[in-house]
């Protein structure tokens, strides 16, 4: 018996050793999972994004509606709310769901990008890019709320994982492999516009090698068509409630906003884009991104442009990151999570160049014990690399999700709107200037007093409110401020402090800051009393 | 041939450290000429020191020690590093571009490309390998303990002490007088650079002697041990004046020498070998597994690169089989120098814990620091200099074991040996590579603010720069007076940038920042009253000519008072308005009364227990209606007689610090320490001064008893008094600064109270406490005793008492208390009224 137990032992032990890539990679996920869930439970308030994100799942999960305040919605993509309805079916709840969403997505992105890494280089490749995104600070901190970049993440990582694969066989490669690609990237635009520049890559290097006679114009049609198959019910949907396949006002926004960003000059967007960070540290640091995660990534990228067998990689791979990445700053710079895809690229480029380093530097040394030491050198390096993400991702946390506590009312809000949702007539009419907020832990829609995030119009003009109160039928008003003073709340939602006095305190919830540096939040809940009608 | 090729490769290296240096500091290449690395503060200090050297090593020579600030304190250059080496460096940089700046920021930067050419140098000429010399040279000169201490030069400029190591190993392999030549010259550079550097580079150069001695014991070169030993007593010789002047700067003052608590607030622990600079790029942000902090003294984190490197050196000389091309070479060569730089390694390493490791003595830094090897230095964790050559030293020697090991293949860079060099030289720069460097822009030339420009055409003046930042409460404003800002970084900024600009203006000033003196921290205290006619009567008799107003240094909400006061205050008068400076003449009288004119009583205890030592002192009081002032800052000698009857029993001799400066009115009590007492039995105790205020003799009588000694705390409570000397304090148009006050202290214990320590630091387990409160700010003074008090004995105490900041009416409530809190008297309540 003896023997054959120690050759089980041998045997499992060799069954591991041969699917040590898989077993790895099996703790990369998990690894990736719970470092997700540390963060993502301690959110209470999300976005403005997230509210719709959830009234919108809300909408589908009543009447497959996709409309908020009445309306067909034309903004947020489909795919994530859809998710989170279908996720609030087992969760029973839509923050939990739209947060599993997001932690379930982003953590699976690190098959996909073990793929890509094992395409281009080895299997170890794939596991260190791997690793790197558990770890990476923007995907990690923007999956702990409802948001749709973990799922977008996956689907780009997982588009461009087929695309890679085909693209290998330098043009030769199954026709599945790119159809497959198109039709993730189409999911992927269902998700966020920028899955589109994903399909513009496929399809521009596609179009390039039909031009070069190095394959036929079909499979890039069939491309498009399985791209569009993908996109489709958002763009019938469009025509059928809009009248037009692409409602603009994504672009709305963008332009809006332009007055705003204005100050930042492009090349300071730019510069920031390249190192992947959004602004001063504030908790612990003084880093503003992972550093090391940043050398190692521009060194991968060097070398696909330096090691033969890894150029032909180097013009997809360059256009993602730079589509997706740095050349974002044309349109925009508000937050780093417009940049989650390109952290991805950045973490296979990572992957490929401490695999490279790895497969130079361990083989060197002939003897064991040196090679010993030369792994443990590695592993150290990889565990500091890694480690260096955690400040990043407290810093990024505090900073973008947190904070988001202290704004608009934050929680004070929030235990206001449970009270009206219990005390308040079914049929009171309630206005707020805090975008879908109200309306989703009120459970029913909430007028809008003046124009939110520059593309949602106003139900109730911000000047002179009055006519519109009366036509709406508006009782209350829901407002907020960072002191016990009415004025003040008034103020921050852009209406006169004079108005005060036609309005009476229903109710009003106090919260303490999060951050020391914010201030006490105060939400208040008013009743009207408009002057006579002139 | 040989010589060609490593000529060649130096320049090479040479050009990748400059490069290396240029990327590193980053812009600093750019702003050399109007921007200084690190803070406003150390640099300028160091800066300001250099620059004095540059300027007077060639034109006054003599003066090389006596600095143009800190007025009236004296050899001033000695209160911090003298820079010797680095000042004659810069002078011609100086002399040319008259930019302080540029000299200095040259010195930072090249510091770091020579320290790396040296480190270089040096470990190709152990292990004749180039990339193991890149290494050991990027290492040496770049690792991150080396960015924390660029604000430090004198544990920042290393440059010298590889090539000293360098010619060391040259003479001692090779036995040619040039080496020896060469060494001598780069120890002595480097010795004349800062005291650290002179400990430092004598360890390492003693350690390594005795490695190689030790190895080489079977035929000992005695020749060469002997050259090297006299060329370093000769050097040592040459560094003697140097070492005398600080001799006698520590001679004069007291509490010169750096503390045993000290430098265990300084010595490196377990936690700082993984503790990072936050601008290091790969370590810097306060990972779980590296540390990450702002600066500071201790980050001793080496990377991991040059630790493998090291193992991997290690493990291949001791493995013993050989298998690669020139492995066995490799271990017949290095075996010797890497014991020597591993013996040297671990004998440092033991001096950086400093004197205590982990609660248990370290009897190894304490010996030295007996021996006062070690009491000029604050900072065992600097030790990490010599350890970071030793460990580059090392991981040079195992990257030539490593490369040895890989197959030779063709020649040029991408052979699999250089390959491999160069990966782990790249590898080693991405772990110590570090960003954003702060630096501040400051004016030269004639961008120079138009007062000092104005200031450098006015003669021999003595000046001072006001206000200064608001002080927080001393524990004692006489003898044991401290310094002790209330914004720290704002005030030595501002000191800092008082001696930047002396170096432009190059009159005399009272401002200044480096180890403060008693005169200094005196006039500071005092000059928070300013103006007054107390202040002006001060500034009026220490000399100073002109008071350089800035108004941009007054708090925010005083602009009106100040004013107001300015124009009121006699002896002041306007000169000059700059707008946000002003200018001001001291026109009062500035006569001082002589020392024979002052009260001096000498005073101690009416029974004192046999053999302890007995706190005495001398109660001296300015009667006069002009001040005193003592600009010798030396101590004065006294001789103690024990009379019984007409025979002299014991006869001892003791110092004390005379007052620096007394006001009319004044009272100042002054320590004297008398070493021990004859056998039980009533005496009279004769004091003779011999040369302050006056020859002449004191006595009084005093009993020695049996006991367990005078340092009891217990008193019967509420029977001991104290009685001031005025029932109300009233001033007008003061607010901050000093004034004289005293009381009458009777000791109705049963135990004696012990004055406390002589030498001025402390004060006894008894003492009179002086406090105010004013909102948040709160006045806690600590006057020790004139001298331990016996049962019934009672003493009148004078002491300066420090004024709110805010008029208005207060209350000082004066009280005996021991070192527990308690109170062993009535506490004595006296109004304070101060009015605009």
């Amino acid at each position: 018996m003896a023997p054959e137990k120690n050759g089980g032992i041998r045997g499992v032990w060799s069954q591991a050793y041969r699917r040590r890539y898989p077993l790895l990679l099996g703790l990369v996920f998990v690894l990736a999972v719970l470092l997700r869930c540390r963060y993502a439970r301690w959110t209470h308030i999300y976005s403005y994004d997230s509210y719709y994100y959830m009234n919108l799942a809300r909408g589908l999960m009543r009447g497959f509606s996709y409309s908020l305040r009445g309306m067909p919605h034309g903004k947020f993509l489909p795919l994530y709310p859809l998710l989170t309805g279908m996720f609030s079916l087992p969760f029973r709840n839509y923050e939990l769901a739209g947060k599993a969403v997001n932690v379930a997505f982003s953590s699976l992105a690190v098959f996909p990008i073990y793929g890509m890494g094992k395409t281009l280089l080895d299997g170890k490749a794939g596991l260190f890019a791997a690793l790197f995104l558990a770890c990476e600070p923007i995907s990690v901190t923007w999956s702990t709320i409802p948001m749709s970049e973990g799922l977008f993440v996956f689907l780009l990582c997982t588009s461009f994982y087929l695309f890679l694969r085909w693209w290998k066989a330098r043009y030769r490669g199954g026709g599945l492999l790119l159809y497959g690609a198109a039709f993730v990237a189409g999911l992927a635009a269902l998700t966020r516009w920028e899955g589109m520049l994903a399909m513009f890559i496929f399809f521009a290097l596609a179009l390039y090698g039909a031009a070069r006679k190095r394959m036929g114009y079909r499979p890039v049609l069939f491309m498009a068509l399985f791209f569009i198959l993908a996109y489709s019910p958002w763009l019938l949907r469009n025509i059928a409630v809009r009248g037009n396949p692409f409602p603009l006002d994504y672009l709305t926004e963008i332009s809006a906003h332009r007055e705003t960003i204005a100050p930042l000059i492009l090349w300071g967007r730019f510069k920031k884009y390249l190192i992947f960070s959004e602004s001063i540290a504030l908790y612990g640091t003084t880093h503003t991104y992972n550093f090391g995660l940043l050398l190692l990534g521009y060194a991968g990228m060097a070398l696909t442009l330096l090691r033969r067998n890894l150029r032909p990689y180097f013009l997809p791979l360059f256009l993602w990151w730079s589509l997706l990445g740095p050349l974002h700053f044309f349109f925009f710079y508000f937050s780093s999570r417009y940049i989650v895809g390109a952290a991805a690229a950045l973490c296979l480029y990572a992957g490929i160049a401490f695999s490279s380093l790895y497969a130079f530097l361990v083989p060197s040394f002939p003897r064991r014990a040196l090679r010993a030491i030369t792994v443990a050198l590695m592993v150290l390096l990889l565990c500091a690399v890694c480690a260096g993400s955690i400040p990043i991702i407290r810093d990024h946390f505090w900073r973008d999700i947190l904070r988001m506590e202290d704004d608009c009312g934050g929680i004070a809000l929030r235990e206001l709107m449970f009270w009206a949702r219990d005390n308040l007539p079914q049929d009171a009419v309630l206005a707020a200037h805090a975008g879908q907020m109200p309306a989703f832990y009120l459970g029913r829609e909430v007028l809008y007093i003046g124009t939110w995030s520059n593309f949602d119009p106003a139900d109730v003009d911000q000047e002179n409110p009055w006519p519109d109160v009366r036509e709406e039928g508006v009782d209350y008003f829901i407002l907020y401020a960072s002191a016990p003073v009415l004025e003040e709340g008034l103020l921050m939602s852009g209406m006169p402090a004079e108005l005060a006095s036609y309005m009476e305190i229903e109710k009003v919830a106090v919260m303490e800051p999060v951050l020391d540096v914010d201030d006490v939040n105060y939400a208040f809940l008013v009743s009207l009393h408009p002057p006579a009608e002139p | 041939m040989r010589e060609k090729r490593d000529a060649r490769e130096t320049v090479l290296a040479f050009l990748f450290f400059f490069v290396i240096t240029c990327a590193f500091t980053f812009p600093l290449i750019l702003r050399m000429h109007r921007a200084i690395i690190g803070d406003a503060i150390d640099p300028l200090l160091n800066n300001w020191i250099i620059t004095h050297g540059s300027k007077s090593i060639f034109t006054s020579p003599s003066g090389f020690f006596q600095g143009n600030i800190l007025y009236p304190a004296r050899d001033v250059i000695t209160y911090s590093e003298h820079f010797f080496t680095l000042a004659l460096l810069t002078s011609p940089v100086y002399y040319l571009t008259k930019n302080p700046l540029l000299s200095y920021n040259l010195l930072v930067f090249f510091s770091f490309v020579f320290s790396a050419l040296g480190a270089f140098q040096l470990v190709r000429y152990l292990t004749h390998n180039t990339w193991a010399g890149l290494l050991a040279g990027v290492f040496f000169a770049f690792t991150n303990f080396k960015f924390t201490q660029i604000t430090h030069l004198n544990a920042f400029f290393s440059a010298f002490l590889p090539y000293t190591v360098l010619y060391f190993h040259k003479f001692w392999k090779e036995g040619r007088k040039r080496h020896l030549l060469l060494f001598f010259a780069f120890f002595l550079a480097q010795i004349l650079e800062s005291w650290y550097y002179f400990v430092y580079v004598t360890i390492i150069v003693g350690l390594l002697l005795i490695a190689c001695a030790w190895q080489g014991r079977r035929d000992f070169p005695w020749k060469k041990f002997l050259a090297v030993v006299l060329a370093m007593a000769i050097c040592l010789l040459l560094l003697s004046p140097f070492a005398f002047a600080y001799w006698r700067t520590h001679q004069r003052l007291p509490d010169f020498e750096r503390s045993l608590e000290e430098s265990e607030m300084y010595g490196a622990r377990p936690q700082d070998f993984r503790t990072a600079l936050q601008n290091s790029v790969l370590y810097g942000n306060s990972n779980p597994l590296v540390r990450a902090v702002n600066g500071g003294e201790k980050v001793l984190f080496t990377g991991l690169v040059i630790l493998f490197l090291a193992c991997a050196g290690v493990y291949l000389l001791l493995s013993g089989r050989g298998s690669g091309d020139g492995l066995e070479d490799f271990r017949r060569e290095s075996r010797g120098p890497a014991a020597a730089y591993l013996f040297a390694a671990f004998i440092i390493l033991l001096f950086m814990p400093g004197p205590w490791v982990a609660g248990v003595k370290n009897y190894f830094y304490l010996a030295f620091y007996r021996l006062g090897l070690l009491k000029f230095t604050r900072v065992p964790a600097r030790f990490f200099v010599p350890f970071s050559l030793c460990l580059a030293v090392l991981g040079g020697i195992g990257m030539r074991g490593l490369l040895l090991s890989r197959p030779e293949g063709e020649r040029g860079l991408l052979s699999p040996r250089s390959a491999l060099g160069m990966v782990l030289v790249f590898l080693l720069l991405a772990e110590l590579a570090v960003y954003g460097l702060p630096f501040v822009e400051l004016p030269t030339g004639k961008d120079l603010p138009a007062v000092y420009r104005w200031l450098r055409e006015q003669g021999d003046v003595r000046v001072i720069e006001l206000p200064l930042g608001a002080l927080g409460p001393s524990t004692n404003y006489d003898s044991n007076l401290e310094v002790n800002p209330v914004d720290t970084w704002t005030y030595l900024q501002r000191e800092s940038m008082c001696a930047y600009w002396s170096i432009f203006h190059g009159r005399t000033i009272a401002n200044g920042y480096t180890h403060w003196p008693y005169s200094y921290r005196r006039i500071a205290s005092e000059m928070q009253g300013f103006p007054s006619p107390r202040t002006v009567e001060m500034l009026a008799a220490l000399k100073i000519d002109l008071v350089i107003w800035h108004w941009d240094w007054v708090p925010e909400g005083r602009e009106e008072d100040y004013r107001r006061r300015l124009g009121a205050t006699a002896g002041l008068v306007q000169l000059e308005d700059f707008g946000e400076e002003e200018v001001f003449s001291v026109r009062a009288a500035g006569a001082v009364v002589p020392a024979e004119r002052l009260e001096v009583r000498f005073t101690a205890p009416a029974r004192t227990v046999r053999g302890g030592e007995v706190g005495c002192g001398l109660l001296v009081n300015n009667p006069g209606e002009r001040s005193y002032v003592y600009l010798d800052e030396g101590p004065h000698r006294l001789r103690a007689r024990w009379r019984d009857g007409g025979r002299v029993v014991r006869e001892e001799e003791s110092k004390f610090w005379p007052p620096f400066y007394l006001a009319p009115g004044d009272g100042f009590v002054v320590p004297v320490s008398l070493a021990g007492t004859p056998p039980e039995g009533e005496y009279l105790l004769e004091v003779e001064f011999l040369d302050w205020p006056r020859a002449s003799t004191q006595e009084t009588g005093i009993v020695v008893e049996e006991g367990e000694g005078p340092a009891g705390q217990a008193a019967v409570a509420n029977r001991s008094l104290v009685v001031p000397r005025a029932e109300v304090i009233e001033m007008e148009g003061v607010r901050g600064g000093l004034i004289p006050f005293g009381v009458e202290v009777e000791n109705a214990g049963y135990v004696s109270w012990k004055a406390g320590e002589r030498s001025g630091k402390e004060v006894g387990p008894v003492y009179l406490m002086a406090e105010w409160k004013a909102g948040a700010r709160e006045e806690r003074i600590k006057c020790p005793f004139p001298c331990d008090l016996s049962p019934g004995q009672s003493v009148g105490l004078p002491f300066s008492l420090r004024l709110p900041e805010d008029y208005g009416s207060y209350e000082l409530l004066l009280a005996v208390e021991n070192a527990k809190g308690e109170r062993l008297c009535e506490t004595r309540s006296v109004p304070m009224l101060l009015k605009p």
